[in-house]
């Protein structure tokens, strides 16, 4: 019997409770602000204190990837029990945590860790991360759970409505992102997470309008086998949309906040879906 | 000379001498027609844009040695698509071109042939304007439509055309007159239908030709006295008479056009100093920007005058009009259907905005051209034109921005082999609305999905349009406005009027349904400072506590705000 044990990262998004349930580990993100670095790991960093300081922030928080040593004792303890690792993360665009855990996959047991680039963010991780430890309990094939990780990642779509643009014009890193939305008029673009690319769809001037559609583009992919909503410190806009798509699938739809790694370039207000279509 | 007796056949040639006898008449009008407009604001000029237009014409024929009436009527028609501007202007053209269908196979006119030319003018110009919007009673529409019944109800008796030129001018002035009952915006406004002033002008200006005589008892005339006296308050100005083009060994010369940009520009020196140095002279704008149009045969002239002025040149365009001219006549048009050899698939937009602010803007959400134009200053059908054959691409949207260029865009997209959809965007918010909904859906959609998704965007923006009135108004819809008001037009509507703007301003936001609402967006203009403006904001933050707000510099002229809310 192989014990196979799911790692992710913090930008998986997968809340402390769910992690313990499942029992996925963690290779946290560090967010600095303040002059401190925390981990992300929703024990050391407080996210609701985090976004409320945020905006007075008189320097932006920055993000940084762990170091290998500390990759290589997370996956070193793992293994303890464990025979094989399944590590879950964010593409290697958007962070180099991917690499620091290959890296220290290397010096430990290359053959005994699996490293796959998740080719989404926030809940699309977070999903993949707990379908993986789903399969993990009921097969002993590593096999098994790569291919459905591989199959999932693509089929995957987010639509955000970004509530302001300010964290993610001066973060730098979704230049596409920016310059699509130009800086002259106040703009809510309404983006797409898809295969890894982020893309801008729309170019609204309202956030109302922005939400509307989002909650159109998630009916586009109907039927649903699976559906998250996604908010930033924005529960009352969350509830509502929930609500409204409550007819898309028959289980309860989870609520999700999006983590201060991903939150930082992001900034408070925004609200999103995440939809994962049946397989036709 | 014409007998009045005795006139029962003319030919092309007769019918370009009284053609120019109507520009003539139209042009020393043209500012009391400018003046008959239904806004008391500095809109599209319907006595301007009708000249322009009759001049491009009358420039096609300017030295086309064929009697043929059926030719010569053609080519008038051609070159008055070509000059089209504004909504009356470009139905005036329609006219011109259906009365010209109508003579095709004529090679002169009598009063049969006029009858038929006649209707078939008024049939086309209805049938095109149909086929883009609901045709309006009370415009030059109504007014043509009584000229050509007239001629069909004389026909079987009269064989004069002196007599029938007589009985439509008759027609069309008692029509224009009961204009106001047909179009109560006129009425309101206490206008005559300025589109169907200019047609009675030119009218009467081909009367006035036939004849020779100074015409005894104007119907134009006596219609804008009579007007003035009910009026609130006429303003009718004798305009500065342009002289006719010369009769001229040297030959057509060119025509000038260009745009003077500057901070304290002297409009009426300009008028004075450009009308003499040529003729059809056409001098337009305020102190930040006159638009300059003038034949001569030296072009160095103007332009030197215009840069020593101190002023910045912008958007010059000297075309040679006896070369315009040849190549019309050897069938092929200068300078348009010519596909470039770097003609690419991608689709261009070009959008008419005037205002360095809001050019900015455009070009930064990916307009691909601009023609300079809007309030008061429209582009012609031939500009959008020549915007569009500057550009490689062989698809083209355009997007006018203003009710007014609307049907001149719709003739750029008639004539040119490009493929052209004209989203008809009536103001900068509409019109920036479908442009970010162009990026957002250039990539994906077919192109009439494109277009529609940019309607849509266009639809789903209010515009409050902020200018100062030029006349006192007693009552226009709800509301009456004090010569010098500030008056906020809503979605093109007058919606509120007060001597303090940001008291027009909320006055006007109280008429709005806000629900749904949360962005407002202040496009200031080049007379007002972003301190104004943020005192504005401050305004409306305290009415308005839930609508969030944006200021923008503009630099539009004339109209210190422009706002778009969402």
């Amino acid at each position: 019997m192989t014990r196979i044990k799911i790692i992710v990262d913090s930008v998986a998004d997968i809340p402390l409770s769910m992690r313990q349930k499942w029992d996925i580990g963690l290779i946290p993100t560090y967010v600095n602000y303040g002059g401190n670095s925390y981990a992300d790991d929703g024990i050391e960093l407080d996210r609701t204190a985090f976004y409320n300081a945020m905006p007075d922030m008189g320097e932006f928080p920055t993000t940084s990837a762990p170091s290998p040593a500390l990759a290589e004792d997370i996956l070193r303890q793992s293994l303890d029990g464990y025979d094989h690792i399944v590590a879950i993360h964010v593409p290697e665009r958007y962070s180099s945590t991917i690499n620091v855990t290959r890296l220290a996959a290397q010096e430990i047991a290359p053959d005994r860790i699996t490293v796959i680039d998740g080719h989404s963010l926030t809940a699309g991780l977070g999903l993949l991360g707990l379908m993986a430890a789903e399969k993990a309990a009921e097969t002993d094939d590593v096999q098994q759970i790569v291919s459905l990780v591989e199959r999932v990642r693509d089929q995957i779509t987010i639509y955000a409505a970004i509530a302001t643009m300010t964290y993610m014009q001066r973060s730098g890193r979704v230049n596409n992102v920016v310059a699509a939305v130009g800086s002259i008029l106040q703009i809510k673009p309404l983006l797409r997470v898809q295969q890894g690319d982020i893309d801008v769809l729309h170019r609204i001037r309202t956030f109302g309008r922005a939400v509307d559609k989002v909650r159109e583009l998630a009916h586009e992919h109907t039927p649903l086998e699976r559906l998250m909503v996604l908010h930033i410190q924005n529960e009352d806009g969350a509830n509502q949309l929930k609500s409204d798509l409550e007819p898309l699938l028959p289980q309860d739809i989870p609520i999700m906040e999006v983590g201060p790694t991903l939150g930082s370039f992001i900034g408070p207000g925004s609200l999103g879906v995440l939809v994962l279509p049946q397989v036709k | 000379m014409l007998n009045r007796n005795k006139v029962l056949y003319i030919d092309g040639h007769e019918f370009r001498r009284l053609f120019t006898g109507g520009v003539d008449w139209l042009s020393q009008h043209v500012d009391t027609i400018n003046n008959l407009n239904v806004f008391p604001v500095p809109d599209g000029d319907t006595g301007t844009n009708m000249l322009l237009t009759v001049q491009k014409a009358q420039s096609f024929v300017d030295k086309l040695a064929d009697d043929h009436i059926g030719r010569m009527t053609e080519t008038l028609a051609t070159g008055a698509r070509y000059g089209a501007r504004g909504n009356s202007g470009t139905i005036l053209s329609m006219l011109l071109r259906g009365f010209a269908q109508g003579l095709a196979a004529c090679e002169v006119m009598d009063a049969q042939a006029l009858s038929v030319a006649c209707r078939h003018a008024v049939d086309y110009a209805y049938e095109t304007v149909r086929s883009v919007m609901t045709p309006q009673e009370g415009t030059i529409l109504t007014v043509a439509e009584a000229a050509a019944a007239s001629v069909e109800s004389l026909i079987q008796s009269e064989s004069n055309l002196f007599k029938l030129l007589d009985a439509m001018i008759q027609a069309a002035g008692k029509t224009l007159e009961e204009t106001p009952e047909l179009l109560p915006v006129l009425k309101d406004a206490g206008v005559v239908d300025s589109g169907g002033a200019g047609l009675v002008a030119l009218l009467e200006g081909f009367q006035q030709a036939a004849t020779g005589e100074a015409v005894q008892a104007s119907v134009f005339g006596t219609i804008i006295t009579r007007q003035m006296s009910y009026s609130a308050n006429g303003v009718a100005q004798q305009t500065t008479v342009t002289s006719p083009p010369p009769d001229d060994p040297e030959g057509y010369g060119y025509d000038v056009q260009f745009l003077m940009l500057g901070d304290d520009l002297d409009v009426a020196k300009v008028q004075a100093d450009i009308s003499a140095m040529g003729w059809s002279p056409l001098v337009d704008g305020d102190k930040n920007m006159i638009k300059v149009h003038i034949h001569v045969h030296n072009p160095a002239v103007p332009l030197d005058y215009a840069i020593q002025s101190g002023a910045q040149l912008d958007d010059i365009v000297v075309e040679n009009m006896q070369r315009q001219y040849e190549a019309f006549a050897s069938g092929s048009q200068p300078g348009h259907n010519g596909e470039n050899p770097a003609a690419t698939d991608d689709i261009a937009v070009i959008a008419v905005v005037r205002g360095d602010g809001l050019h900015d803007i455009f070009i930064e959400y990916g307009v691909t051209a601009i023609v300079e134009g809007g309030q008061t200053m429209n582009p012609s059908t031939g500009d959008l034109l020549a915007a569009v054959d500057a550009l490689p691409n062989r698809r083209v949207i355009l997007l006018p921005n203003n009710k007014n260029i609307i049907l001149a865009a719709r003739g750029a997209a008639d004539i040119s082999d490009r493929q052209i959809t004209v989203v008809p965007t009536q103001s900068i918010p509409q019109g920036l609305a479908a442009l970010l909904a162009f990026g957002d859906y250039k990539d994906d959609a077919s192109w009439e999905m494109l277009t529609e998704h940019m309607h849509d965007a266009a639809a789903s923006v209010l515009t409050l349009e902020v200018t100062k009135s030029t006349r006192r108004v007693d009552k226009l819809g709800d509301i009456s406005i004090q010569d010098g008001d500030f008056l906020v037009l809503a979605d093109g509507k007058a919606s509120s009027s007060s001597a303090d703007m940001f008291d027009a301003i909320l006055a006007a936001f109280a008429t709005v349904d806000l629900d749904q609402r949360e962005l407002v967006t202040i496009y200031y203009g080049a007379d007002v400072t972003s301190e104004q403006t943020a005192l504005l904001i401050e305004n409306l933050h305290a009415a308005y506590p839930q609508l969030q707000s944006e200021a923008v510099a503009g630099g539009q002229p004339l109209y210190p705000y422009v706002l778009s809310i969402e």
